[in-house]
């Protein structure tokens, strides 16, 4: 039989219905007559012949009815028929419809919101050829304190119990790249972060990467415009050339037809644009846009800050660059790591061992990852809060499911009648559970719908949330198709959810006494609200789960927010300068010293100061120290942070001084070498002793004692808030190596960034082609540190109000339609002598026995819940434990006085019945 | 199927039968019932719903075609015939039946 005619010829009958039932008829007419006229052949009468012509047939009708129940559009047919009823079921019961779509919206909206986000931060592929072919090479250690530092600028986190990073030196690239093993096809980046670019005589900064060439073929890349640039392109002495991406050719250069060949001025050095990187595309790092692509091979020309003593091809012990290539055609990860590996030891051992000769180290390891989704920075970043949070949502969806389940059920038993009335006729139990579960299916699949467009509009809001003004985070979060996949199946595990309860008893119920009782829901009698209850309870406990979670997460932003940072952070003005390479030594120190002289002579300008790294913000600064009269006993143990500062830092941040005097703008590249050391430092290193003074060497192998500690500051945070102060030395700017952008904090007397208009025009008349970046406040930056811990205190408070809210509605429509069954036996209560009182006493040891056993049942599984998650929640608290007993009384305390609240207005309701109208009723 | 009384039509064997009596020649739904009666000498009966069913069945497998025409007493009937498909179905029906039925005359005999 063929598929097609079977689709085709269904279809037809289903489309030209009309068409199909006058043939039928017409075909059992002419069969019925065809037989009468062969009965009067034979001698009967017509009358007679007709009648026995009817009787051999049976019933017209049931013959018909047969023919139309066979095919696959029969079903379709009861489907559509189910649907219908379904539909006006649900029209004339609006205020249920509203309140079940809306409470399934609100879950089932939450959960898709989240997980576009996790769609687009750990599912989406990267948008190049086969991108599940892609690797990230990836060094890894034991995770032990003694792991010595290389010299790196890259990412590097603790996974799996060891340390795993990025950054790779580029012998190790070249040699893996020229074996052949395991890769077809590799391509190493460094990124250069915002970098000055100056085209059609303005400057501004693009976000760039250094590539080596293989970029292209290895993710399967084709212009959109001119070529890419070539290995020839990429070799030291070639002509400099670059590629930018599609969107920062359409907003820069206006989409330029004739874009290639122009010449940009990239980080100082003149690059001649070769091509357009195809649209869509905009690095291997997701949620960041590279705007612009050099050669590698150009480092020493736009980025020669790396390191200008040594040549960063050469070098194994400078581990700059991120590594990615292709799997060879049936080749698994684990086969290419281990051919890899063989060529990568060697490296490695040989650049720990120029760092650290004559100490014997673990060598650190190769480990390939997958590159489907790019480098993986975003995931890391932000997959647990996210599995949190979809935990959360999870849970409010349940609550929705139960509110749903409840309504449900409460109009399952005032359909009794209807029910009875439908089986008596002869509906089979299934044919009801199909009714019913059609009926859910329909709710949820409309709060889906709904909920989908509340997703759409609230992962924009939550992208908006996360991502930090500075350093916004580019993400698509479109319903693409895995995204309504997964919300199209929460809607059918949701009907299921809910709908299978309700279904399951009105296919059960029994009809005669359904059929008896004249007013639906007259009697008590055999309808407990057992399910109702259940339901209740479980809503009262995951509620608690939730409120627990959003006490955790409160009490640590308050915990947070009453950190001694150590500094002040209201009324600086912050901003940064990226000067372009061509700015060598001194010019570049001098232009830095004169900017802050000048901001420090502007009206409104209490002091100003300058400073490599910004506080509690982009990351932090290590170096090597040596201490004489210090006995060193690992590697790390001579690790402390830097700061390299401007005169007067410590007044602007009004860090307070403790011994000593702050830096002036005295203490240049050619005055003697000092220091200021903060209360870490001294603890660690001067335990007993004065540091005041005492000379100490800054720097990797066996530097000089040749800097003296001129000062001691209080302990203030430095990289991170919630971090304990480490031990930090700040060194004077002009006293620092080659700084290649600068950061300024401005301590004004008004509004800090009122000020920033003349503080343009002041640098513009030192030099207009440096441009000026990363405006905001330090105020700001405090307030964004905290960002994650905020978002979560106030999304886990909404989930949890949220939950609270459903499970009241549920508390408070199994109570009202309880008392509202029970209005009777309440009457004759109370025409037996039952005072208000008793009554009200009544209903509510009932609310407070839900309550209870929710709360008893909520408490162990609250605690588990963060047991089972602690390894996701615990990076995410600060100051408590995820066992936090305060934390879960004051939750249970909470949702105690709430619910009762909800329980009290139908408790009062059944004070009030009137015995005379209860009795009347009947 | 008992030794006196005729009874429906063995489950599966409905359409074989009405593909034999198409194969003789075209024929409406009544006359096809009434072959199938007389073929069997009133063994079978055929019920008209599983008739028209059948008839919908075999026409959506390809096996039947049907037009209406004028019966012989000049009345429009529905006639059935069959298909170069359904022409081959029943010769494979037809064969895989006498196989199975001489089987079971064979156990049936021992």
């Amino acid at each position: 039989m063929s598929l097609m005619r079977s689709i085709v010829d269904g279809l037809r009958s289903l489309v030209r219905k009309k068409n199909g039932e006058s043939q039928l008829d017409r075909e059992v007419q002419s069969f019925l007559e065809i037989s009468a006229r062969e009965k009067m052949h034979a001698g009967m009468s017509r009358a007679d012949a007709m009648r026995a012509a009817r009787m051999e047939i049976g019933s017209a009708d049931a013959v018909k009815e047969d023919v139309r129940a066979w095919g696959w559009e029969a079903r379709v047919e009861t489907v559509w028929q189910d649907l219908r009823f379904a539909g006006r079921t649900l029209r004339k019961n609006p205020s249920f419809t509203a309140v079940a779509v809306l409470s399934l919206a609100l879950g089932i909206g939450a959960n898709t919101a989240i997980f576009t986000l996790i769609d687009s931060v750990l599912l989406k592929p990267l948008p190049v050829k086969n991108a599940k072919e892609l690797v990230v090479f990836e060094w890894w250690a034991p995770l032990s304190s003694t792991f010595p530092r290389l010299w790196m600028s890259g990412n590097s986190w603790a996974e799996d119990g060891k340390n795993v990073g990025t950054p790779l030196p580029y012998p190790a690239f070249a040699a893996m790249r020229a074996s052949q093993r395991g890769v077809a096809d590799m391509f190493a980046i460094s990124e250069m972060g915002r970098t000055n670019v100056i085209a059609d005589g303005g400057a501004d900064l693009a976000l760039a990467d250094m590539a080596t060439a293989g970029i292209f073929n290895t993710l399967g890349l084709r212009p959109a415009v001119g070529r890419f640039y070539s290995e020839e392109d990429d070799r030291a002495g070639a002509a400099p050339v670059c590629v930018i991406s599609y969107g920062y050719w359409q907003r820069r250069f206006g989409a330029d037809p004739n874009i290639s060949g122009k010449q940009i001025i990239l980080s100082g050095a003149p690059v001649v644009i070769a091509g357009v990187m195809p649209a869509g595309f905009d690095g291997v790092e997701p949620g960041e846009r590279v705007d612009v692509w050099a050669p590698l091979a150009l480092q020493p020309l736009i980025e020669p800050y790396l390191d200008q003593t040594v040549s960063m091809f050469t070098a194994t012990n400078h581990w700059w660059l991120i590594v990615m290539g292709r799997l060879k055609p049936g080749v698994s990860r684990a086969e290419a790591e281990t051919q890899l590996n063989a060529v990568f030891t060697p490296v490695a051992k040989e650049g720990l061992y120029a760092r650290h000769p004559g100490e014997q180290y673990a060598i650190p390891g190769l480990q390939l990852s997958s590159g489907a989704q790019g480098l993986g920075g975003l995931g890391r970043t932000y997959s647990r809060p996210l599995f949190v949070l979809m935990g959360l949502v999870g849970m409010v969806l349940l609550i929705a499911c139960a509110n749903v389940a409840n309504l449900l059920l409460a109009r399952g038993t005032a359909r009794q009648r209807e029910i009875g009335v439908r089986r008596s006729l002869g509906a089979s139990s299934g044919r009801l559970v199909r009714q019913f579960l059609t009926e859910s299916l329909l709710l949820a699949v409309g709060g889906g719908a709904l909920g989908c467009a509340l997703a759409n509009w609230g992962s924009q809001v939550l992208l908006a949330m996360i991502s930090p003004a500075t350093h916004p985070l580019y993400l698509e979060l479109s319903l693409n198709a895995r995204v309504l996949a997964f919300s199209l199946g929460l809607c059918i595990l949701t009907a299921l959810l809910f709908g299978i309860a309700p279904a399951w008893r009105a296919a059960r119920a029994d009809l005669t006494p359904a059929l008896r009782q004249g007013s639906p829901g007259a009697g008590a009698a055999g309808l407990k609200l057992g399910w109702g209850k259940t339901l209740v309870v479980m809503q009262v406990a995951m509620s608690l789960v939730l409120l627990f979670g959003a006490a955790l997460f409160v009490r640590t932003l308050v915990n947070l927010r009453h950190i001694q940072a150590g500094f002040e952070a209201d009324h600086v003005l912050i901003f940064g300068l990226r000067p372009s390479s061509n700015y060598k030594e001194p010019a570049l120190k001098a232009l830095y010293a004169e900017v802050q002289e000048r901001l420090t002579t502007l009206p409104g300008v209490i002091s100003a100061t300058a400073s490599w790294h910004l506080i509690v913000h982009d990351g932090q600064r290590g170096n090597q120290v040596f201490v004489p009269g210090y006995q060193v006993e690992s590697g790390r143990d001579r690790s402390v942070h830097l700061m390299p500062a401007g005169p007067d830092f410590f007044a602007t941040m009004r860090i307070p001084m403790l011994r000593g005097r702050d830096f002036t703008a005295r203490d240049t590249a050619n005055s003697p070498k000092v220091l200021v050391i903060n209360e870490a430092f001294a603890r660690k290193y001067f335990a007993g002793r004065d540091p005041m003074g005492q000379r100490i060497g800054l720097g990797g192998e066996n530097p000089k004692p040749d800097a003296e500690i001129i000062g001691i500051v209080r302990d203030a945070k430095y990289g991170s808030l919630r971090e304990d102060a480490p031990p930090t030395v700040y060194q004077p700017l002009q006293q620092a190596s080659e700084i290649p952008y600068m950061n300024y904090e401005v301590h004004t007397a008004g509004d800090p960034l009122a000020l920033m208009p003349t503080v343009r025009s002041m640098v513009a008349s030192v030099d207009a082609k440096v441009p000026i970046y990363g405006v905001q406040t330090q105020e700001n930056l405090v307030r964004e540190a905290l960002m994650q811990e905020r978002l979560f205190a106030k999304l886990t408070s909404f989930l949890g109000a949220l939950a609270l809210v459903l499970a009241c509605v549920g508390l408070y429509g199994t109570l009202s339609y309880a008392v509202a069954r029970r209005t009777r036996e309440i009457g004759i209560r109370m025409a037996l002598g039952a005072k208000q009182f008793d009554v009200l006493g009544m209903v509510l040891r009932e609310t407070l026995v839900l309550i209870a056993a929710g709360i008893v049942i909520g408490i162990p599984a609250a605690l588990g819940a963060t047991r089972l998650a602690s390894k996701f929640i615990a990076d995410l608290l600060y100051g408590l434990k995820p066992m936090d007993v305060a934390s879960i009384a004051a939750a249970a305390a909470l949702l105690a006085i709430v619910a009762m609240c909800a329980g009290a207005v139908p408790a009062r309701r059944a004070a009030n019945v009137d015995p005379l109208v209860a009795l009347r009723d009947e | 199927m008992g030794e006196k009384t005729s009874g429906d039509v063995v489950q599966g064997t409905l359409d074989m039968l009405i593909l034999k009596t198409l194969a003789l020649e075209p024929m409406h739904g009544y006359g096809i019932a009434v072959r199938i009666e007389q073929m069997s000498r009133n063994v079978f009966r055929v019920n008209a719903g599983s008739l028209f069913v059948a008839f919908k069945r075999l026409q959506r497998e390809g096996l039947i075609k049907s037009e209406w025409q004028a019966s012989e007493n000049n009345r429009q009937a529905k006639y059935y015939s069959l298909t170069a498909r359904g022409r081959k179905q029943l010769e494979r029906e037809a064969e895989s039946w006498q196989r199975q039925a001489a089987a079971i005359a064979e156990i049936l005999k021992a």
